[in-house]
């Protein structure tokens, strides 16, 4: 099989960059560096994966696990880097929703929780892809997603969340 | 999970996945350069090694040759057995039995036929070769010359002949003229 061409990864950077870098965020700081490794991890590649997609979230959560490890050690005060924590999403009002709280709330879910509704709801992954990302069953990743998204939900206190209006 | 709470999620899914991630801040043009300067450099390292390996082995195997010592210079001692001259063997009397090819050689000399065969003529070849011409036996006269014939009968011609060309014949013959 050849390398991975300049169309293929152009078309993953434009689909998934950005899934990929909120996913990242979940453990460190510089996700889009990360990213950006793992995108160039995935050309230098002598015979790229099958499933490109899923390869690619497990070399960032690799990469991102690997750089909360680097940052820990550079910052004792793990809390001043969380303050200054941005918000992960844009448009909230198109959805209902506040971004702050969402973000708060998933920053606030155990991780192997909230790395499966990432990988889940905005990286469009299924079950087994997220499974072989993150190294589990696709039974235990629907569970983690059930038992997140319940978890997500209490804490931003919805019950029900307002469709979207459309003009 | 009952359906109203599975619906309810599913809501929930809903709602969130319109929120937007912020932009990922990925520079696709530094991306794909970097890509390209990366695959490049992957292209380029085989031919590193190899001429690196290359040129490794060739500082070698010319360190090898320059330090290589010299080749020695054996010395071996040879032995050269030299048998002393025999003694000259005593002179045996042809016999008549004995096979004597080298006697009917045209070039063997008749001192050596007569003097004892093959062996006398050896013997005596050995000594010339190794002493010299002195060394050689004073020569055998040759047994004395027959009388003079007359020409009459040397020729076969009848005595009392008085044809002109016999006289002629015999004229050329005594006085060594040509005819």
């Amino acid at each position: 099989m050849a390398s991975v061409g300049p169309e293929l990864l152009e078309r993953l950077t434009t689909e998934h960059a950005a899934a990929l870098v909120l996913y990242a965020r979940q453990w460190c700081g510089t996700p889009e560096d990360v990213v950006q490794e793992a995108f160039l991890k995935l050309v230098v590649q002598k015979r790229p994966p099958d499933n490109p997609v899923p390869w690619l979230y497990r070399v960032v959560r690799n990469g991102a696990l690997a750089a909360n490890r680097a940052e820990r050690r550079r910052r004792h005060h793990e809390t001043k880097a969380a303050a200054r924590t941005p918000v992960w999403f844009v448009n909230a009002d198109l959805a209902g929703l506040d971004a702050e709280a969402t973000t708060a709330a998933l920053r606030a879910l155990p991780p192997e929780q909230s790395e499966v509704l990432v990988a889940r709801i905005w990286g469009g992954l299924t079950y087994e892809q997220i499974g072989e990302a993150v190294g589990c069953s696709a039974a235990t990743a629907y569970r983690a997603y059930v038992a997140g998204l319940s978890a997500l939900r209490e804490k931003m206190g919805v019950s029900c969340p307002d469709r979207p209006t459309t003009n | 999970m009952s359906g109203s709470t599975h619906d309810e999620l599913a809501e929930f899914h809903a709602a969130l996945a319109r929120l937007t991630p912020t932009p990922d801040g990925i520079n696709l043009a530094q991306l794909m350069y970097q890509a390209g300067r990366l695959s490049a450099a992957r292209r380029n390292g085989v031919w590193r090694i190899a001429t690196a390996a290359s040129m490794m082995l060739s500082l070698g195997l010319g360190s090898m040759l320059w330090l290589r010592p010299l080749p020695q210079p054996t010395e071996r001692i040879v032995q050269v057995f030299v048998q002393p001259p025999a003694p000259p063997p005593e002179p045996t009397p042809p016999t008549n039995d004995e096979p004597t090819p080298a006697l009917s050689e045209p070039d063997l000399p008749t001192d050596a036929r007569q003097a004892g065969g093959e062996t006398d003529y050896l013997r005596l070849r050995r000594q010339v070769l190794a002493h010299g011409l002195d060394t050689l036996p004073p020569p055998t006269p040759w047994p004395a010359a027959a009388p003079p014939v007359d020409t009459n009968t040397l020729l076969d011609l009848p005595k009392d002949s008085r044809e002109p060309w016999i006289r002629f014949l015999k004229h050329s013959l005594q006085s060594g003229d040509p005819l």
